[in-house]
């Protein structure tokens, strides 16, 4: 009788050892789900976005022939306070030996509106207002 | 090919929100391309398109459809002193419609520019056409004029610009001068001109703001081919030459 007490007793201790394995080193057979990624880290950079939005003006001014003038005596400046457009101001570069023009000035030719999403959409280029108007 | 009735009717819809820059008071929307349609389109070719020569024919693709849609042309080549029209001295004519920003801009700058102009032998349209072309009518964040500031004791607005080499993108920094408000900074200009010898030749032209243009450019203020045309047809648009002396 003695034995059969001790048998049950191993029994109840062994399957206790093993409920508490099982805890402890559970398999982690479930599907984890992960946390959805933040709008920050499918939002480009700023550095990013800025080279984008100079990329589309530039490509505008090459598409539209907008300037007479060689690539390298152009400049572009993304204007900081840009709402509900971005506005490019492309000006000259006379830094550049092949450029001519007086060194000591810098004047601005014109300005691109880039949207949101990235598209060229107008210039100033024509203007005596400075009202833009879209490419057509 | 004969003109289809729904273009004539198009380009007379067009011309019929331009009535005011044609002097008409209606325009008949019948699309019959008769007399009145084509003394139309001549009459806004000449005096909005600046065609030197208004031939009436509307083409797809053509400045005038362009002018009448507000939209920018695309072009075949890069704008150069023939191609672009300069804008006809109409004095006659009546004061643009100028937007907001244009009117605050002049109320600050007109007084500015013309005792600036007495001073220093710059005509004050000059000056005006100048500064809202560089500033954008004042909205620019860079500067009222394009003077770069050269001397490191000069006070001076850093501004990171790119230049494309081979389309790669490259840092450039672009120092302009700063200045406290418009008065400063128009005075600045006006000595920049005064003392660089490069622009010696405009100051013959004192009481001429289209020939003082012409100096300047021509010195090399600008190397784009179409600068020069920029500010005078601005000065014309915008009817600077009532601020220049006589």
């Amino acid at each position: 009788m003695k034995n059969v007490k001790r048998i049950i007793v191993i029994v109840f201790a062994l399957a206790a050892i093993v409920v508490i394995i099982h805890f402890i080193y559970e398999p982690r057979n479930h599907p984890v789900i992960n946390p959805p990624a933040s709008q920050d880290q499918n939002r480009p950079s700023r550095e990013d976005l800025e080279h984008s939005i100079l990329a589309a003006a530039q490509k505008s001014v090459q598409e539209h022939r907008l300037v007479a003038l060689p690539e390298e005596c152009l400049l572009y400046s993304l204007e900081k306070d840009s709402s509900a457009v971005y506005t490019v101001d492309v000006y000259e570069n006379h830094n550049d030996p092949k450029c001519a023009g007086d060194p000591l000035t810098t004047p601005r030719l014109f300005s691109i509106e880039v949207s949101k999403d990235l598209v060229a959409v107008g210039t100033d280029i024509d203007s005596t207002d400075g009202q833009f108007k879209p490419f057509r | 090919m004969p003109n289809s009735r729904s273009d004539v009717k198009t380009i007379q819809t067009a011309l019929g929100k331009h009535l005011s820059d044609i002097g008409y008071v209606s325009i008949k929307l019948d699309g019959i391309f008769g007399k009145e349609t084509l003394g139309a389109i001549r009459l806004y070719q000449a005096r909005v398109v600046s065609l030197a020569d208004p031939d009436g024919i509307v083409d797809p693709d053509g400045p005038t459809i362009c002018a009448l849609n507000g939209v920018v042309p695309k072009r075949s080549s890069p704008p150069n002193l023939d191609s672009m029209p300069v804008l006809p001295v109409n004095p006659g004519a009546k004061p643009p419609s100028q937007p907001n920003y244009v009117q605050q801009f002049l109320t600050i700058a007109v007084p500015v520019a013309k005792e600036l102009s007495r001073k220093y032998g710059i005509p004050a349209s000059v000056i005006l056409a100048q500064s809202s072309l560089e500033s954008r009518w004042g909205r620019a964040s860079s500067s009222y004029f394009g003077e770069k500031a050269t001397d490191p004791r000069d006070k001076s607005i850093t501004l990171l610009t790119t230049e494309f080499e081979k389309g790669k993108q490259v840092r450039v920094v672009a120092n302009f001068k700063a200045y406290e408000g418009y008065a400063e900074a128009a005075k600045g200009f006006c000595e920049f001109l005064k003392r660089n010898p490069r622009y010696s030749k405009a100051f013959a032209h004192s009481k001429d703001g289209l020939a003082f243009v012409r100096e300047i450019s021509r010195a090399g203020y600008a190397s784009d081919p179409v600068y020069e045309k920029k500010l005078i047809n601005l000065i014309i648009a915008n009817k600077l030459q009532e601020y220049d002396d006589k």
